[in-house]
C-alpha cells in the first residue's frame, strides 16, 4: 500500500531517479530507526516513486541500512512486477546479509547482479545491464548527492551589502553561509546528514579508534552531529554535545570539564570550519578529559583539510571556494 | 479629516564621561553615532512634529554633563528639523542630585535639570508644584511633563504621587486639552498604567523588578486622563531599557529603550534605540523602531548600524478599570468604547500554569530509571536566571546519550506532532529547537514529520552565540505566517529561556493571536510553580513530568559568596536597566 512520505529524498538524474533507503526510512519509519527498513519505508517509497518520471529506472542506494523487516518491499515488489519499471538496488559488499534480505523480498523480479568495487548492484526489470552501465550509474548517483549538497550549501550562502567582521574573529568576511537553513529544510538537512554519516565512517574505518564517539561543540553542529549518530547505529557510537564553544568562548555546563575523564576518542562533527579555532578547542576540552579529537567531519572547509592537519584529520563534504567562489576572508 | 502626528521619542541617554572613549554619545563621536539614525528619520519622509526626551540624560547625577546631553538633543532637533520649543524633557532618577532628595530638599535637588530643560519647551510650562507641568507646543499638541522621581527620596526607584498632585496635574490638563480635539502627550521618566496581569512583569524572575521600574503611584492619574475624553494619548516613558507598547482604548503607552550609555556599563540586552511614533487623531498609532545593531558581542559601537523595523501596539482594552461604574461616576468620561473592546487582541493571558502532560508512562517510566541508575540527578546551586537558582540539575546529554532513549523520545513526540499537525498543514507549521538539545530534537521531529524547524539559542538570552543563532529576522519571516508553533527544548527549569523565545517571537509575528503554541519537552516538574509562564501554550507536554526539580527565588538562598553556584548561566550577561 503507497503512502505518501511527507519529505520527498528522491533526486532527478537524466537517466534515472534516485534516493537512499535510508533517507526514506529515515522520514517514514514511525520509529526513529532509519537503518531498519521497515514496511512503513517501504509503503513510502512506492508512493514517492509512482508518481516519479514514470519512465525512468529507479535507483536505489542501501548503504547505511542494516536490516529489512519481512515484506517491507512486497508492496514495491508487486508494483515492479506489474509496469515492469526497472529498479537497480545498490548495496555495499560488505553487507551479504542485507543483499540476500533484498534478493529475498524482491526474488521474484530479479533479473541480474553486478559486482563494482565495493557495491553489489541488483537489477530488477526486463532489460539486461551492462556492468559499465552500472558503473555510470553507480558514479552518477555519487555526483548527484554531491551536486544536490553543493547546490544547497552555495545557496545558503548571504553576501553582506560591504563586507563585516565575522564575530568575534579577526576576519573580515564578504557573507556568510547559514548552516540554519540547511537545518530547516528537512530535505536538505537529510541529505547533508548522510553525506557527513559516510564521511563520519571513512574517519573511522580509518582511524580505527577505540571508542567512537561523536561530539558537537555548537548549536549548528549539534543537530547535524545527532544525525550521524543515528545514521551511523551499527558503529554503536555515543554522543556527547557541548553547550557551547565560540564564538564566546562560553562552556555553560562547565561541570562537563571537571568531571571523570571519558578517555578514548572523539570525532568532531561541525558545520563550516573557517580558520579552525572551534576544532582547536574541541581538542583541547577532549583532553581535557583524557582523551583525544584527531577527527572531524564538517559540511564545509574554507581552506584544504591538509590546512587543519597539524590539529585534526579534516574530511569535509565541500571546499567552499570551490562552491561559494565569491565567499572572502580577510585577516584583519 | 483625521490629523496625524510624527513624534520622535528617545531617553536614558546615561551620559558619564562625554570625553572617555566608551562613551557612546561622547563628544567627539556622538554626530557619527546618530547620523545613520538621523538619515533614516529623514529618509521616511515624515516630518516629525515633536521630540520628547524621558529623562536619564546623565549617570548617577553628575550634573556637569547636562551640557553635552542638551548638545545632543540640540544636534537631533536642528537636523531633523525640530523648532527646539518643540523638544520637551522630564527627569529621570539620574537626573537629580541623590543627596539632596534623600533630604527632601525636591526643589534643589532638581535645580541643575531645570535649567537644563530650560533650554527647550520646557522654559514654557506651566507648572502645578514640581511635579507637573503643562504646555502647548507650536503646532498644537498639548503636553503633560511629569515628576515621576519625586518621593523617591534619594532611592533607585519611582517616587509617589498623593491625590492633590493628582487633582493639580489634572487641572492643568483639562485647562489644555479639554476644548481640543489634538493630541496629548505625557511624559514621565517611569512607566505608569502598567496593569500587571497583562503586561507586567517584563523581567519576571525578578519579584521586586515592578516595584523598582514601574511607578504605580501613577495609575491614578493614568486612569483619569484615560477616562477625561477620547482624544489621543500618547504617554512617553523610560527607565525600563525596553520595547514596549501598548495601547489601551485611545491611550497609547510607550517606553523605548535606551540610546546611549557607556560601552562598559552594565547594560540590558536590549539593542540602543530611538523610535517615531505616528498617532492619529482618531487614536491609531504605530511606530518604527530605530535600533542600533552591533554584530558580535562585545559592544562595539563603531561597527554597528541604525536598523528599523515596524512595531504596532499590543492592544487590549482595560475593561476592568473603564467598565467601573464607580469609576466612571467620577469623571465625565464617554461610554467606553466597545469598537476597540470587540476588534482588538485580547491579551489577558491565564495566569495558571497549563496542564503539563506526559507523552507516555512508559517513557517517562525509562527516564526515570536512566537519571536513577547513572546517577544523573545533581543537587546543588544552579543558576538558571537573575533571581532564580534551581537546586537540581539534570544533564540531559548524559540522558540522551543512551541512544535508545533518544530515539524513544523523539519517537514519541513525532507521534504527537502527526496527530496534531494534519497532513495537509504541515507548511502552516514550524518547530522551534532552543538550545543544543530543542536544537537536535527539534531537528530529528523534522525529519520524521516533513515539518520544517529552527534553532535558537536562548540561555542566557543568547548572549554568547552569533547573531545568526539568535532569533533573527530570517527565522521571524519563515514563522510569521505559521499557524501552529511547537517550541522544543530539553529542561524546562524556570520556564524562563521558553518564555523569552515565546515572548521574543510573538511580539514580532504580524498576526501572533492567529498561531497555536505547543511546547515539547524532555523533563518538566508538572508541580512547578513557575510553569505559570507557560500560559501561553495550548498544549505542554514532556516526556517526564514527575521529577521534582525545586527552584528557589534567591532571596531564599544564602548569599552567592557562601553558596556557590555549581553552574551559571549569568557570566555573560549584564545586569539590568538604571
Amino acid at each position: 500500500m503507497a503512502t505518501s512520505p511527507t519529505v520527498d529524498t528522491f533526486l532527478d538524474h537524466t537517466d534515472f531517479v534516485y534516493s537512499r533507503m535510508v533517507g526514506i526510512a529515515w522520514n517514514a519509519n514511525r520509529l526513529l530507526q532509519p537503518t531498519v527498513l521497515t514496511a512503513d519505508a517501504g509503503n513510502a517509497l512506492l508512493g514517492c516513486v509512482q508518481n516519479k518520471r514514470p519512465e525512468a529506472p529507479i535507483v536505489l542506494n542501501c548503504k547505511g541500512i542494516s536490516t529489512i523487516e519481512d515484506h517491507a518491499l512486497s508492496a514495491f515488489k508487486e508494483y515492479l512486477k506489474q509496469t515492469g519499471r526497472q529498479a537497480i538496488i545498490l548495496i555495499p559488499s560488505s553487507q551479504d546479509q542485507l543483499g540476500k534480505e533484498v534478493d529475498s523480498e524482491l526474488g521474484e523480479v530479479f533479473s541480474q547482479k553486478h559486482r563494482i568495487d565495493t557495491t553489489h548492484a541488483h537489477i530488477y526489470g526486463k532489460q539486461d545491464v551492462t556492468s559499465g552501465q552500472v558503473a555510470a550509474v553507480i558514479e552518477g548517483a555519487k555526483k548527484l548527492e554531491q551536486s544536490f549538497v553543493t547546490k544547497v550549501i552555495s545557496e545558503s550562502y548571504r553576501a553582506f551589502d560591504k563586507p563585516e567582521r565575522l564575530e568575534s574573529t579577526p576576519l573580515i568576511a564578504s557573507g556568510v553561509l547559514n548552516a540554519r537553513s540547511l537545518i530547516s529544510d528537512p530535505r536538505k538537512f537529510i541529505w547533508i546528514s548522510l553525506l557527513l554519516a559516510d564521511a563520519f565512517q571513512a574517519v573511522v574505518n580509518e582511524a580505527k579508534p577505540r571508542t567512537v564517539r561523536i561530539l558537537a561543540v555548537s548549536l549548528r553542529g549539534g543537530p547535524f552531529a545527532a544525525a550521524v549518530r543515528v545514521l551511523s547505529d551499527t558503529l554503536s557510537p555515543t554522543l556527547e554535545i557541548v553547550d557551547h564553544i565560540g564564538p564566546r568562548h562560553e562552556v555553560l555546563e562547565d561541570q562537563r570539564f571537571v568531571c571523570d575523564f571519558t578517555g578514548g576518542e572523539y570525532v568532531l562533527v561541525g558545520d563550516f570550519v573557517i580558520g579552525g579555532t572551534e576544532i582547536k578547542i574541541a581538542r583541547a576540552y577532549a583532553l581535557a578529559k583524557g582523551a583525544k579529537l584527531n577527527c572531524a567531519v564538517a559540511i564545509g572547509s574554507f581552506l584544504d583539510p591538509s590546512a587543519y592537519s597539524q590539529t585534526v584529520t579534516l574530511r569535509s563534504l565541500v571546499q567552499l571556494p570551490e562552491v561559494v567562489p565569491e565567499l572572502k576572508y580577510e585577516f584583519k | 479629516m483625521d490629523q496625524t502626528w510624527n513624534i520622535l521619542h528617545v531617553t536614558d541617554f546615561h551620559i558619564e564621561a562625554p570625553d572617555g572613549c566608551k562613551e557612546v554619545l561622547r563628544t567627539r563621536y556622538y554626530d557619527e553615532y546618530l547620523q545613520g539614525l538621523i538619515e533614516q528619520l529623514l529618509a521616511t519622509g515624515q516630518q516629525i512634529d515633536a521630540i520628547f526626551a524621558t529623562g536619564d540624560f546623565i549617570q548617577k547625577g553628575n550634573t556637569a554633563n547636562f551640557s553635552h546631553a542638551a548638545k545632543i538633543l540640540e544636534h537631533l532637533a536642528e537636523k531633523l528639523g525640530v523648532d527646539r520649543d518643540n523638544l520637551v524633557v522630564c527627569p529621570g532618577n539620574h537626573d537629580i542630585s541623590r543627596e539632596l532628595d534623600a533630604m527632601n530638599d525636591i526643589e534643589n535637588a532638581r535645580i541643575a535639570f531645570n535649567e537644563f530643560a530650560s533650554n527647550f519647551g520646557n522654559k514654557g510650562l506651566k507648572r502645578a508644584g514640581p511635579r507637573a507641568g503643562t504646555l502647548k507646543l507650536s503646532n498644537g499638541i498639548a503636553v503633560l511633563t511629569l515628576d515621576s522621581t519625586i518621593g523617591a527620596r534619594g532611592k533607585n526607584e519611582p517616587g509617589s504621587l498623593d491625590s492633590d498632585e493628582v487633582d493639580s496635574a489634572m487641572s492643568l490638563v483639562k485647562q489644555l486639552t479639554l476644548d481640543d480635539s489634538g493630541l496629548l502627550v505625557v511624559i514621565s521618566h517611569h512607566p505608569s498604567g502598567v496593569d500587571k496581569r497583562l503586561d507586567a512583569p517584563f523581567d519576571e524572575d525578578d519579584p521586586s523588578w515592578y516595584a523598582k521600574h514601574i511607578w504605580s503611584k501613577g495609575e491614578p492619574l493614568y486612569d483619569r486622563i484615560l477616562r477625561l475624553s477620547r482624544r489621543p494619548v500618547l504617554w512617553l516613558s523610560g527607565d525600563i531599557h525596553r520595547d514596549w507598547y501598548v495601547a489601551a482604548e485611545h491611550m497609547h503607552s510607550v517606553a523605548t529603550g535606551r540610546l546611549g550609555t557607556s560601552t562598559d556599563a552594565p547594560s540590558s540586552q536590549v539593542r540602543r534605540q530611538a523610535r517615531l511614533i505616528t498617532i492619529s487623531s482618531n487614536a491609531d498609532g504605530h511606530s518604527q523602531l530605530f535600533e542600533y545593531v552591533v554584530p558580535g558581542h562585545t559592544d562595539q559601537v563603531h561597527i554597528g548600524r541604525w536598523e528599523a523595523k515596524q512595531r504596532a501596539p499590543d492592544k487590549y482594552s482595560r475593561g476592568d478599570t473603564t467598565a467601573s461604574p464607580v469609576a466612571i461616576a467620577t469623571t465625565v468620561a464617554p461610554p467606553v468604547d466597545t469598537r476597540i473592546a470587540s476588534t482588538t487582541v485580547n491579551k489577558t493571558k491565564a495566569t495558571q500554569a497549563p496542564l503539563i502532560e506526559i507523552f507516555s508512562p512508559d517513557l517517562q517510566k525509562k527516564i526515570l530509571e536512566t537519571i536513577a541508575s547513572n546517577n544523573l540527578y545533581y543537587v546543588g546551586r544552579f543558576a538558571t536566571n537573575d533571581n532564580e537558582s534551581s537546586l537540581s540539575w539534570v544533564s540531559i546529554g548524559e540522558v540522551l546519550d543512551n541512544g535508545e532513549l533518544l530515539l524513544s523520545v523523539v519517537t514519541e513526540m513525532a507521534k504527537v506532532a502527526h496527530q496534531k499537525v494534519r497532513p495537509e498543514s504541515r507548511n502552516d507549521a514550524a518547530f522551534i529547537g532552543i538550545d543544543s538539545w530543542g536544537a537536535i530534537i527539534a531537528s530529528q521531529l523534522s525529519v520524521m514529520t516533513g515539518i520544517g524547524n529552527y534553532c535558537i539559542a536562548a540561555r542566557a538570552e543568547g548572549l554568547t552565540h552569533t547573531a545568526s543563532e539568535k532569533i533573527s529576522e530570517t527565522v521571524i519571516q519563515a514563522i510569521n505566517t505559521k499557524k501552529h508553533i511547537i517550541l522544543v527544548t530539553d529542561v524546562i527549569g524556570s520556564g524562563r529561556s521558553t518564555r523569552y523565545v515565546y515572548d521574543s517571537l510573538v511580539r514580532s509575528l504580524d498576526h501572533p493571536d492567529e498561531a497555536n503554541w505547543g511546547i515539547f519537552s524532555v523533563i518538566c516538574d508538572d508541580q512547578c510553580p513557575r510553569n505559570s509562564r507557560l500560559d501561553f501554550a495550548s498544549a505542554c507536554l514532556t516526556a517526564c513530568k514527575d521529577l521534582r526539580m525545586p527552584i528557589l527565588n534567591n532571596n531564599d538562598l544564602p548569599p552567592e559568596s557562601i553558596l556557590r553556584p555549581d553552574i551559571s548561566f549569568l557570566r555573560a550577561k549584564g545586569g539590568c536597566c538604571s
